[in-house]
Formats: C-alpha cells, structure tokens, sequence
C-alpha cells in the first residue's frame, strides 16, 4: 500500500489525467472520422484559399498590426497579477486577523493583507491608466 | 541540414542530462547515509512506502517520472526541429506542460497549474502572436555555415554537455528527497491551522510573510513590462501618430 | 450474483472515467445538441418565423429536434475537404485544442452531492438518531476532480482553448481566416482576464477556490446551504454581472461574435468543412453550457434545491423528510435545470443584442470590465473586513 504523501497526491489527480485522456480521445475519434468517412474529390480549384471565388491577391503571410501584441502582453501581465491574488483571497481571513493579545481574549481585525494587495493592485492600475493614455487599448 | 543536425544533437544532449538526473535521483543514498526514519507527513508513522519511494524503487513513480521527463525532452526536440515557428510553439507548450506534471511529483500543485496558466497559456499566446504579427518566411533561421560555424557550435555543445554533467554529478541527493517537505502553518495564527506544502494555501502563507517584498516588488516589474511593450510598439516616425494617418495595410481587426 | 453488490457498483460509478462518461454523454453532450436545435428554433420564435421543422424518422418529428441528429450524420458523412496550401499538422490540431479543453475542464464542476449506496431507500438524517449510525461507506462523490486550486484549473486549460481559433486561422493559409483568428484570440485574452477577477470576489467571500466547497457551504456559515439567500448571487451580484459577460464574450458568440461574424465578416473556420468544422460548433455550445454551470455552481447554490437539506424539505423548523435517493435525484435535477435555464438565458441575449465594434469590444474588456471588476475585488475584501470586525 503505497499510502504516502506521493501517492495520495498523484491519486488525487489521476481524475484530471483520466478527464484529459478521455478528452482527447474523443477528439481523437472525430478527427479519424473525418479522415476515414465521407468522400474525398479534390481538383485545382478546390485546393485553392476560399476567397469566394476572387483569385487571391498576395500572401496570408503578410504583417499584422502592433496591437495585437500588445493586447497579447497586457493579458499577460494581468494573468500573472491574478495568479498573484487567488492565493491572497483564499487566506484573505488569516491575513486579516490578528492575535489574540493574550490567553483567552478574542482575536483582532488588522488591515494587512487589504493593505498590502491595495499597493499591489494600485501600481497595476497605475500601468493600466499609462496604457489607456497611450491609447494602447480601445483600438479607435 | 546543418541546422537539423545540431538540433538532435543538443536534443541528445538534453536526454543524457535527464538520464544522468533520473539515474542519481534512482541511486540509493550510498552507505554514508544512516538509516534515518522518514517522517513521511507530520503525525503519520514511518512507512516503508516511503523509503521505496524516496530510494526511487517506487515502479508507478518512476514510470510516470520518465513519461514526463520524455514529454520535456520530446516536445524541446519537436521545438529544434521544425521550421513552422507555429508548429515549434505547440512543441514548447506541450514542454511547458510535462514540466507542470514533474511539479506536481514535486508536490508543488499550485505551481503546476499556475504553469499551465501562465506558462503554457499566456506566454505562448504571446509568442504566436509575436510570430503571427512579425511572419518571417519559413525558411532555415540564421547561423554560421561553413566548417567554422560547426567548429564553434561543436565546441559551444561539447561546454555545454561537460558543465551538464558536473553539474548532475555534484547534486547529491539525499535519503529523504522525495518525501514532501513539511506542512506549513501560518505564522501567528491562533488555530494554528497547517497547509500541505505546495498547495494554494500554503503558497501564498511564504507569500505573504517571507516573501512580501518580492511580491509587492512584482508589481513594479510588471509596470516595467507595461511600459516595455508600449515603447517597444511604438510608431518609428511621430507623424505616424497623427490622427488619420493611414495605417499600413493590411491591419487587422477593423 | 454475488458480485453484483453496492461496492462493486460504487467502485465502478466512483471511478474518474466512468463519471466523465456520465457526465460528458448523460448532460453536456445531449444538452449542447439541443441547444443547436432550440438556438434556430427560439430565434425562429422571436423573429416570428417557423425555423426547422422538418427533420424526421417516418411520423415522429419532435419539432423538428431531430435535426440536431440529421446535422450531426451530415457532418460525419460530408467531405473533410482540406485546401492546398494549409499545414496539415496544425490544421488538423486546431479543432482537438479548441473542443479538448472544455471536456477537460467539466471535471471539476459538482454535478450533484455525495451519494451513499447503502442508504439510498432512508431518510439521511442530519444529526444521525441513536443506536443507528448510517452506513456512509462505498461512497460515490458526483465530481469528477476535486482539489485545492479549483477553479484555477479551470482557467489554466481554458487559456488552452485560446490557441484553437488561433491555430486554425494561421494553418488554413487564408488572410481571412488568420485575421479571424487574430481577432478570435485577442478577444478571449482580452476578456479572460476579467473573467478570473470576477470571480475573485466570491473566492474572498467564500474562502475556498473550489466549487464542490462553494457549493456544499454557500457564504454564510449561520444559514443552511440550501437556502437561496446563502448563495453567492447575494453578496456578489456585481461579481455576478461581470464574470456573465465575459464569459459570454468568451464563448465568441453575439452580441461578441466578431471572431466568427458566420455570415458576413469570415471567420477563422471558413477553411474547415465536415466533422472538423462541426468540432468547433460543438465547443461553442458545448462552452455555453460550461458556462452555465459555473454560474450555477458559483452563484446559485450548484445542485442545491431551495430549503432540501439531506434529509428532506425544511420550512421554518418543521421538516418534511424524504429518503436519501429522492433527495439526491432533486438535487441532480435542479443542476440540470438551472444550467439549462442559464443557457436559455445565453440565446435569449444572443438574438435580442446587436453586435459590438471591434474597437467597442476591446474598450469594453479593458476600459470597462477590467477596472470594475478590480474595483469590486477590494469593495469586497474592504466589506469583508467590515464584517469581521463587527463580529461576522
């Protein structure tokens, strides 16, 4: 019985394993019919890029516009600050109570763990107003 | 070819220094080592479960250790060797996620999915669009050709294979490497309540005391990243920001 | 028979696999499918038309329900035509990464409470009565993965999904489609962010990131978790507000549909035909009814039916009990009900909503929702505080 931490541990996500395989495997299947079932024709003009019947005109593989680049890092950054705050709202209550200030009395409120996120979330929103100033975001 | 040849060399090289690690982690801690009692989880006895584990004799673990550690050298070899940038993205998210399995066997289950969150999600999102946006041809990336380019390279892998290995032999694992690390409580906490290590909970307990000034200090480097890529994307000319100034075609998403 | 005991059977319907199966083929599967059919049917209704109708085996027409089945042997059986010039690897990966994911993430949405086998025909007494302690072995929990981040797994394999418009815009060698697919991809970052705040907010209120705990504990310890007004659409309707439209903005349809835009402005799918195409049908509804169920498994109490405690209905301290299995097939009921009602809701504005600007779209994630739901995060943590203080 391999009943360690380990053990239980990847036990515990062996679910997520099984949901992944079986999840990929469906998708597996539908793509085998796609291959398998159905009829195969193809002619010169069919193999073309659908352009509704126009001849296309230069290559897909042109340059695309900055901004979505810089949504691409935006998104990135306020992925990482969330990352950064699911843990904080979760022990949000440990970080707000205080010790007791001696044996037998209740415990305090304290303002550290608001505090603290406010700082975080405060530089962050000052990088957004930059941003919206900079007409970064909004796209007009 | 050249480039192609490179690639599954260092993809070689890569799979012996994982080889290396896996053999040192699998080795028994030697007759140096004295038979400690492994406390596997606080209040839990001493198992010999445990010991097999930590002595890598643990047949379930090793198997999924070597699955993962493939998945991270394939999808890394995938990345060398294909010339689709695109293509040689999806390699390095399937890295990214093999490396968030070896954390979860390193019992550190909220790095693991912060790393497919951030990781595999975000950061790769970015690199396609960087190659999307950019689109260089798909044709052999640039390097050196010639005898001496392959000289240099030659000798850039053989220094990079050397200090692999010193740097594998060097590690001396111990006895009790792979029994999770102890329970964290938080500091000052009445109830005195204890998290699993690596669990959310108990990332964000170091989070919020030993580690408050980083955290706080990630913000400021964030606001750099914001700033970085704003200046990054700027027009070259001023007259480009002038409203109706035509942008260059084609752009997309009007 | 000796073998066909309860703990044989809870061994085979607590496993992982089996649970996915129910769950996948027995809710979502059916559920999406007729979502495709009620879509064309309600707007049909609204717009004062008949919609399809026709669809039948011999006599029995349903409706026209059946066309969900006649679409899906169609798809099957058309041409998986791909064009010349695309890269048949990503090509192909394109669907699996857009369709995979939300499977995927279904695992760690409660469908239903625990069951326990062996006390299936009695009444699962709250406090247990002397002398008979209930057996609660061979249980089967109605949750395929349950852990401590929860919710977060949710977000990480949705960042995933990400890449299927993406990839299939680039693959299909087609300006179009790649534009689409640009379009596809900053919309969903764009709003993925404020997605993961929102519900920030009733992780600080509930104190836990997973939804089988949300669901089993509501916000407030002093009131039974089955009663509505201890489900999280109370303290966090604002919260409630934003995490619906981004994920709505999420699942690319109208008023947000700008990635696909299906008739006028090409999408990033407009190379795909046959069962590939029909992949990424199927993950846009399959995504609407996952959203459904986050909804209901965040704010509405998950499977909880209003005053059903385990061991029946409680009205102001009077008790009508019901056996342990009624209970449970309520509770798997009210699920099923309101995620459906959440999905009817999810067309309802898709037909009555015009569509949003590429620039209104992006000024409404970041310049809007962005700021609101960070604003709502420290409303909720300063509220919270309050609470606490005043003794809560």
């Amino acid at each position: 019985m391999l009943y360690t931490r380990l053990a239980l541990q990847l036990q515990a996500f062996t679910p997520a394993g099984l949901a992944i395989a079986l999840a990929l495997g469906f998708c597996g299947l539908f793509t085998l019919l796609a291959v398998a079932v159905g009829p195969k024709s193809v002619n010169p003009e069919k193999l073309k890029p659908f352009e509704c019947g126009s001849e296309p005109i230069g290559s897909p593989r042109g340059r695309y516009s900055v901004k979505f680049y810089q949504v691409a890092i935006l998104f990135l950054v306020f992925d990482i600050e969330a990352a950064f705050m699911y843990p904080w709202a979760l022990l949000f209550t440990k970080l707000s109570t205080t010790p007791a200030a001696g044996p037998g009395l209740p415990t305090g409120v304290g303002i550290f763990g608001f505090v603290e996120m406010l700082l975080f979330v405060i530089v962050l929103v000052v990088a957004l107003t930059y941003v919206w100033r900079k007409k970064a975001i909004g796209w007009e | 070819m050249s480039g192609r040849v490179l690639a599954a060399i260092a993809a070689l090289f890569l799979v012996l220094g994982l080889v290396a690690a896996g053999t040192a982690a699998a080795q028994p801690a030697g007759g140096d080592a004295p038979s400690v009692t492994i406390q596997a989880t606080p209040g839990a006895g001493v198992s010999t479960a445990s010991r097999d584990i930590a002595t890598g004799s643990g047949a379930g673990m090793a198997i999924l250790f070597w699955a993962l550690a493939l998945g991270t050298v394939g999808g890394a070899a995938f990345v060398l060797t294909r010339r689709n940038l695109i293509a040689a993205v999806m390699g390095m998210v399937g890295t990214f996620l093999a490396l968030a399995g070896l954390y979860m066997m390193l019992y550190a289950s909220f790095l693991a999915v912060i790393q497919m969150l951030v990781y595999a999600g975000a950061i790769m999102v970015l690199f396609v669009f960087v190659i999307m946006v950019l689109n260089r041809p798909e044709d052999e990336p640039w390097g050196m050709v010639g005898l001496p380019g392959k000289a240099l390279a030659g000798l850039a892998m053989l220094y990079l294979l050397v200090r692999l290995v010193m740097l594998v032999w060097s590690v001396n694992v111990p006895d009790t490497a792979l029994v999770a690390p102890a329970a964290v409580a938080f500091p000052g906490d009445a109830a005195h309540t204890v998290y699993e290590f690596g669990s959310t909970a108990a990332v964000g307990t170091s989070l919020f005391s030993d580690y408050l000034f980083p955290f706080e200090a990630i913000s400021i480097l964030l606001l750099i990243a914001v700033v970085g890529a704003i200046a990054v994307a700027r027009p070259l000319n001023d007259a480009d920001e002038l409203p109706g100034a035509q942008p260059p075609a084609p752009t997309g998403g009007h | 028979m000796d073998w066909l005991n309860w703990h044989n059977v809870s061994l085979v319907l607590d496993n992982p696999a089996t649970k996915w199966v129910l769950l996948a083929f027995g809710l979502v599967m059916p559920l999406a499918s007729i979502l495709t059919w009620m879509e064309r049917r309600q707007s049909a209704m609204m717009q004062d038309r008949l919609g399809p109708n026709r669809a039948n085996i011999g006599p029995i027409k349903l409706k026209g329900i059946l066309h969900f089945i006649a679409d899906a042997v169609k798809m099957i059986f058309k041409e998986d035509f791909i064009p010349g010039s695309v890269h048949r690897g990503l090509f192909a990966l394109a669907p699996v990464l857009a369709l995979a994911p939300v499977l995927i993430a279904f695992a760690i949405i409660p469908f239903g409470p625990t069951v326990y086998p062996h006390e299936l025909g009695n009444v699962l007494h709250s406090v247990p009565l002397a002398g008979e302690a209930p057996n609660l072995t061979d249980s089967i929990r109605l949750q395929i993965f349950q852990v401590d981040f929860g919710l977060i797994f949710y977000f990480a394999v949705l960042t995933l999904a990400n890449y299927g418009g993406t990839i299939a815009g680039w693959a299909s060698y087609n300006k179009w489609a790649l534009l689409g697919g640009l379009r596809s991809s900053s919309q969903m970052m764009s709003y993925e962010v404020s997605m993961g705040l929102a519900l920030m907010g009733t992780f600080l209120v509930a104190g836990s990131l997973e939804p089988g705990y949300i669901t089993a504990h509501g916000w407030n310890s002093h009131y039974s978790p089955a009663n509505p007004l201890n489900w999280l659409w109370l303290p966090q309707l604002p919260g409630l507000l934003l995490f619906f439209v981004a994920a709505v903005a999420e699942t690319k349809r109208a008023p947000f549909d700008i990635p696909e835009g299906e008739p006028e402005i090409i999408g990033y799918f407009v190379e795909y035909s046959g069962i590939r195409w029909g992949m990424f049908f199927l993950a846009e509804f399959i995504e609407i009814v996952f959203i459904s169920s986050v909804i209901t498994v965040v704010f509405f109490g998950g499977y909880q039916v209003p005053f059903l405690d385990e061991d029946g209905f409680r009205f102001a301290g009077t008790l009508a009990a019901l056996p342990h299995w009624a209970v449970v097939a309520m509770q798997i009921g009210a699920f099923g009900a309101k995620v459906f009602l959440l999905c009817w809701f999810q067309l309802l504005v898709r037909w009555t909503l015009p569509r949003f600007r590429a620039d209104q779209l992006m000024s409404l994630g970041w310049k809007l929702l962005l700021p609101a739901s960070l604003a709502w995060i420290m409303i909720t943590a300063l509220g919270k505080l309050i609470l606490m203080s005043a003794g809560g």
